[in-house]
């Protein structure tokens, strides 16, 4: 028995119709049926426009989760902006920051993070009242003061030792 | 005397380090007093509390006094004072009996030909006027001192001190594979904890 589809019973296999997860005969049928019905054939093709969208976004989610975790391009971002890439490797990466918003948009975020961080390190510099210049210059003059004296110091007591051993031995010999 | 103060006042670096090394000392306290405010705000973000930054502040500053003239390559004076700082903030981390790292304290400038920007890096731009509060400041200081010592110190040297992958890799005694990791990795975790600053 070789009976054609109801409208329904084809609206019943739609989704496994567009997904190419159906029978193959059931697929003719459905294709028989669609070639001669106007309001199912819509109904697939809308079907069909929605899936291929849906498939587009996946697509990008996927790419934008690869980008946050793939470590190694975060690392060739991150070091782009220190202008520590190699040539070759830098030319990807503007490549990529052109084609790839997500890229672009964590490249725009890192530049913001730099300045965020050069203002905060000014302001913590900023914190600073103390003036330590002239204590550590009095302290090197001082500390150097005293390295003289006792080099010094070490000087005479070498002097007096050698003498006491000289005058030791013209005592003893003569 | 003033006038030359002010004589002083307006020489780079690079003077101020030759004539330091020829026991300049007027040189000297000029260059301790340009260079305090960034040695101070830099261990402020390495060490995790205010506690020690005064006594630790004045110990660089007077390592870089006593052996400026050891000193070889005056070009080398930015990367060499960071080392100094660095081996500072490793050896008060050994001395509280935290986990010690083993730097090299000898410091080899890893070349000649650069050009040394003791400034912050960023010129071209003006810092960004909307988050300059103490509160926001205290947030970053946060967000970093929580950062593992590896990851903070490599970002510290490269966003405050603007020193090149290769001179970090000098300083921290590491590949610069591993700073580019580890500077990666901490701007991932700051941007985490941060989010809602940017």
């Amino acid at each position: 028995m070789n009976k054609s589809l109801t409208c329904s019973q084809v609206l019943a296999l739609i989704n496994s119709y567009v997904t190419g997860n159906i029978n193959s005969k059931l697929r003719e049928d459905v294709e028989k049926h669609i070639s001669k019905c106007h309001s199912c054939r819509k109904k697939v093709e809308d079907l069909t426009r929605i899936l291929l969208k849906f498939d587009n976004i996946n697509e990008e989610v996927v790419k934008e989760e690869q980008l946050s975790l793939n470590p190694k391009l975060m690392s060739n971002l991150s070091a782009y902006i220190d202008n520590e890439l190699p040539a070759e490797e830098n030319i990807k990466i503007k490549k990529i920051t052109i084609s790839n918003q997500t890229a672009r948009k964590h490249l725009e975020k890192m530049y913001q993070f730099h300045k965020l961080m050069q203002s905060a390190y000014a302001k913590t510099k900023s914190n600073l009242k103390t003036d330590y210049s002239k204590g550590v210059i009095s302290y090197l003059q001082k500390s150097e003061n005293y390295t003289t004296v006792y080099f010094y110091r070490l000087i005479i007591l070498f002097s007096v030792l050698i003498v006491a051993i000289v005058v030791g031995f013209i005592y003893l010999y003569f | 005397m003033a006038n030359n103060r002010l004589l002083y006042k307006k020489m780079s670096i690079e003077e101020l380090v030759v004539l330091s090394q020829g026991e300049d000392f007027n040189a000297l306290e000029e260059l301790i007093r340009r260079i305090q405010k960034d040695v101070f705000a830099t261990l402020s973000y390495m060490l995790k509390s205010a506690d020690n930054l005064s006594d630790l502040t004045q110990e660089v500053l007077l390592k870089v006094a006593k052996n400026i003239s050891n000193l070889q390559n005056p070009a080398c004076f930015s990367g060499w004072l960071n080392h100094i700082v660095t081996n500072t903030y490793y050896d008060y981390l050994r001395k509280s009996k935290n986990k010690p790292d083993i730097v090299s304290l000898e410091y080899s400038c890893p070349s000649l030909d650069f050009e040394i920007n003791i400034d912050i890096p960023d010129k071209r731009s003006k810092p960004m006027e909307k988050c300059i509060t103490s509160e926001c400041e205290q947030q970053i200081k946060k967000a970093i001192r929580s950062l593992p010592d590896a990851f903070r110190i490599a970002i510290i040297l490269r966003e405050f001190q603007g020193l090149s992958y290769e001179q970090i890799a000098n300083t921290t005694n590491s590949s610069i594979g591993t700073v580019k990791s580890r500077i990666s990795r901490a701007r991932v975790k700051l941007h985490d904890v941060l989010k809602n600053y940017t």
